[in-house]
């Protein structure tokens, strides 16, 4: 009772003091703007996304200022001696303070809210009650992170040492500044040891993405242990008066509070894919399934789904993130490399495979031992031989050799470090007998610019084109002598534009057509002249079915029935039988790795495996 | 002395110790406080005064002896404690933005048995100025603030660490006549004060404290009696007379001159009197000018203390 009493009335005293208001209530609404005008310009998918940021800020501000700097204040200016002549307890203090604290916080939600909603149009995916347990326990967490400092500290100044170092830290290495998968790897397995890494996560992957909150129930239960270590301590050492001092050996015992962040961070670390999560919701907000920059690879993790779809005997593994190209000696349609479901770690894996449809069955070409994913391939029908380019390989380490399939394996035909980099688009200019490149990234850079090799050295082209991305399809049209492409992958970005390149220079042809589209299949129907589109995600986390033609002039949509929606697969078009084959990529809703593989005639889509 | 025998004991202290580091705060302190009587602990700062009331509140813990509170343990039974006594502290800091109804009724939230807020804040002429916040009460608003929280809970006994420290004049008296309305309630009250004419006007009996050690204990009227210092006689004589004549006169302590006036200390006064009178008679002498000054617990604390008591 005289909890709720004093609860209430600081709640009062804060609701008539100017400078407790605007921080309290304004301050937090300055970040919305900020974040949601400067980062998510508006957009509302990603306001829904930085919605959990400023909503943690606003949490780890009250915990560390709030209640935390409050704390000491009191102490210090001797308000506490009073309370302290009443039969009140160190507990009854705490949890008064604890309660004004989250009582404080709701009002400031609602504000969030509001104007996420009125203002930025933020869709609500997240439930209300997930939202209020989150920030139920978020609040708690960082009150015992505030309330740990307020007891370690002896005199306010060391209280706002200690808060500046864990805040700043907090603040710049745990994605509520900047998201996560945009961190360098190293800060993002250094964020896995934090508290506003698991907040931030969490409230990403409810609101941006709708994910049940009972998958991260080891986020939430962390936050919650580290609370109560914090309102222990607080406990503990709890003193009225400022004169009162802890002594240094006190102070270290409080290094108990960091443990559960310790065993979640060592336990994160170790996981197959510990950024995955944080990819979801990443891209949920931003073209496709891909990950952001820095993990885009690895979001379609598919945890749902250990269950890839049914293994065929004697064909590839489902598979996402491979590469297919049609080679014209062999006469069949490869596939190489990517990611497949590894039942054993539960986590995706590398294989370095290729395989070879000839319309009937799969026959294993060859296991180069070189594991890759998102590596282009390309067939230079001058040589004849299937070359393919950088990607990125165990550890996610990413080169910038170009190789040919050879002997039953990939042989190195050039290694130019200085092109480092992978899903990047690559076409054979058969009229001009040169390889074209086109973008890609490494880790968290992103590239807009075009090579060409012409079978001795890359060189250069210095034309202005397509803006920056990875991820985009391309095919070499031989009729028009062009290399087409569609979309791409950038983040915050939605990317429906087509280009040709000439040799010479980048011409925007299109865009409308198919919409903004990340990882959609592209190939070129040489028979009927057209290029033809497949699949692909859009800047609002929907998979497409759909099939389309550019004729040069327009794009046509020729087929809505056919293969179920899906990105990061392979696809080409094998003359010899004239047919478009597709095999394997990640659909989602249910998140699945596919195995199935579909040929389409130019109308309709066939579904040949398994 | 002795006709306090009968009366209840509320407050005992006995053989109280309190160190800080190397300082010895209270060094073997005893004495009781009987129900109902104004109780003085009178002392210089750093006598102790402050540590003996904290510890009586439960607010500190002895190094060693016993005290006993309302029958209570204040090291062990500190909220059960605290639901029976008020208590005033040196400073009271309240919330900036607290509102002075808010304070009184917050506080009085916290007992099971509360006054009426109402009440107090008329017996404590607060009731103007009840809806203002405690940052803008001025020093004595604030005082009768807190002894207004002293009493939220109708305690059995009242706790005063310097209830007038800092006030002008008129504001002490108005803090001294509401610590005597506690007396005609019947409260037992303890206070602390380095004012002597705080502890003569308002204790029933007081203790004169010095670096943590009891050296004194009475009624105020009892300290200045048994002291040695007699009552102090100034006189002008109409013509010089030695020293040596007036020392042997009956009563007589002590006997100074200066500036043609002779200051005398006598005991008792009245006989001192008339065998001075008698002498000037018979010496042909004549008094000018008598002033008869009593001792009071100044020069007490100055005889047993050897030191003056700092204001």
């Amino acid at each position: 009772m005289a909890t709720l009493r004093i609860a209430l009335l600081t709640v009062r005293l804060v609701m008539r003091t100017k400078v407790a208001l605007f921080f309290t209530f304004l301050f937090p609404l300055v970040f919305l703007f900020a974040y949601a005008g400067l980062i998510a310009h508006g957009k509302p998918e990603v306001v829904a996304y930085m919605f959990g940021p400023v909503v943690t800020l606003n949490i780890m501000g009250s915990g560390f200022f709030g209640l935390g700097i409050q704390s000491v204040m009191q102490r210090e200016r001797g308000s506490l001696r009073r309370y302290r002549l009443a039969p009140l307890g160190p507990r009854t203090m705490l949890l008064s303070n604890l309660l004004a604290n989250y009582l404080l916080q709701l009002p400031t939600l609602g504000l969030l809210l509001l104007c996420a909603v009125v203002i930025f149009h933020m869709p609500m995916k997240i439930g209300w009650a997930t939202l209020l347990i989150l920030v139920t326990v978020g609040t708690f967490a960082f009150a015992g992170f505030g309330l740990t400092i307020a007891s370690v500290a002896n005199t306010m100044q060391e209280a706002q040492v200690y808060n500046n170092i864990v805040w700043f830290a907090l603040l710049f290495l745990s994605g509520v500044t900047f998201p996560l998968p945009m961190l360098p790897r190293s800060i993002q397995r250094l964020a896995m040891f934090f508290p506003s890494t698991y907040l931030v996560s969490t409230f990403q992957s409810t609101t941006a993405q709708a994910e049940p909150l009972l998958k991260h129930w080891p986020e939430m239960l962390v936050l919650v242990i580290s609370g109560f270590f914090g309102l222990l301590f607080a406990m503990k050492l709890f003193r009225w008066e400022k004169e009162e001092r802890i002594s240094t050996r006190a102070k270290l015992w409080s290094g108990v509070f960091v443990l559960p962040f310790l065993v979640m961070g060592v336990w994160m670390n170790t996981r197959a894919n510990p950024t995955a999560a944080w990819s979801r919701s990443y891209n949920a907000i931003s073209q496709d399934s891909a990950a952001g920059p820095g993990s885009q690879a690895e979001k379609p993790n598919p945890i749902a789904a250990p269950a890839a779809t049914a293994q065929v005997p004697n064909a590839p593994a489902g598979r996402f993130h491979h590469s297919g190209v049609y080679d014209e000696t062999r006469k069949e349609f490869l596939v190489y490399g990517g990611f497949i479901w590894d039942q054993g770690t539960q986590g995706t894996q590398r294989v370095g495979d290729v395989w070879g449809w000839d319309g009937n069955r799969w026959q294993l070409v060859a296991d180069t031992g070189v594991r890759k994913i998102v590596a282009p391939l390309a067939f230079d029908s001058k040589r004849e031989r299937t070359l393919m380019f950088g990607g990125s390989a165990d550890s996610g380490s990413i080169d910038g050799k170009l190789r040919s399939l050879e002997a039953g394996t990939w042989r190195v035909v050039k290694d130019a470090p200085y092109l480092a980099r992978e899903d990047a688009s690559l076409t054979y200019d058969s009229k001009r007998g040169r390889l074209v490149l086109f973008g890609g990234r490494n880790d968290e850079v992103l590239f807009a610019d075009t090579w060409e090799y012409d079978g001795s050295d890359w060189k250069p082209t210095f034309a202005a084109g397509p803006s920056l991305r990875s991820a985009g399809a391309a095919v070499y049209d031989s009729a028009r002598s062009v290399s087409v492409l569609y979309g791409g992958f950038r983040p915050l970005a939605a990317l429906g534009d087509t280009w040709e390149w000439n040799g010479e220079q980048w011409k925007l042809v299109s865009e409308s057509g198919p919409g903004p589209r990340s990882w959609p299949g592209l190939a070129y129907d040489s028979r009927r002249k057209r290029t033809v589109l497949f699949g692909g995600e859009d800047d609002k986390g929907h998979f497409y079915s759909d099939t389309w033609a550019w004729d040069g002039k327009a794009w046509t949509s020729i087929a809505t029935e056919g293969p179920p929606a899906r990105i990061q697969f392979a696809m080409a078009y094998d003359s010899l039988r004239d047919r478009i084959v597709v095999f394997g990529g990640v659909n989602n809703h249910p998140q699945r790795i596919l195995s199935d593989l579909w040929e389409f005639d130019g109308t309709r889509w066939t579904q040949k495996q398994p | 002395m002795t006709q306090t025998m009968e009366k209840t004991v509320l407050v005992s202290v006995q053989n109280l110790h309190k160190h800080y580091g190397d300082l010895a705060a209270v060094s073997g302190l005893s004495f009781d406080i009987f129900q109902g009587e104004v109780f003085g602990l009178l002392g210089p700062n750093g006598a102790g005064k402050t540590t003996t009331i904290e510890i009586i509140e439960g607010l500190r813990q002895p190094d060693s002896g016993s005290v006993r509170v309302c029958g209570l343990d204040p090291a062990q039974e500190s909220m059960a404690l605290k639901e029976r006594i008020g208590a005033q502290l040196q400073s009271t800091v309240l919330p900036d933005k607290m509102r002075v109804d808010e304070a009184l009724r917050l506080f009085a939230g916290f007992y099971r048995h509360s006054a009426s807020v109402e009440t107090l804040l008329e017996q404590f002429g607060l009731a103007e100025k009840r809806h203002t916040f405690f940052e803008k009460l001025s020093g004595g608003q604030k005082q009768r603030l807190a002894l207004a929280l002293a009493l939220v809970n109708n305690p059995e006994l009242v706790l005063l660490d310097e209830p007038t420290v800092g006030l002008d004049p008129q504001l002490r008296r108005d803090i001294y006549a509401l610590i005597e309305r506690f007396r005609g309630e019947g409260r037992t009250v303890l206070l602390t004060t380095h004012y002597i004419e705080e502890a003569e006007r308002l204790c029933d009996r007081v203790a004169i404290v010095d670096r943590g050690q009891l050296v004194a204990l009475g009624t105020p009227r009892e300290l200045i009696a048994h002291s040695g210092q007699g009552t102090r006689l100034e006189l002008r004589l109409a013509k010089p007379v030695g020293l040596e004549r007036l020392r042997v006169i009956d009563g007589v302590i002590d006997c100074r001159e200066a500036e043609g006036a002779y200051f005398l200390r006598a005991q008792p006064p009245a006989v001192t009197i008339a065998a001075l009178v008698r002498f000037l008679e018979s010496d042909d002498n004549a008094l000018l000018d008598l002033h008869i000054a009593r001792p009071s617990l100044e020069d007490v604390f100055v005889e047993m203390t050897g030191r003056r008591m700092e204001h």
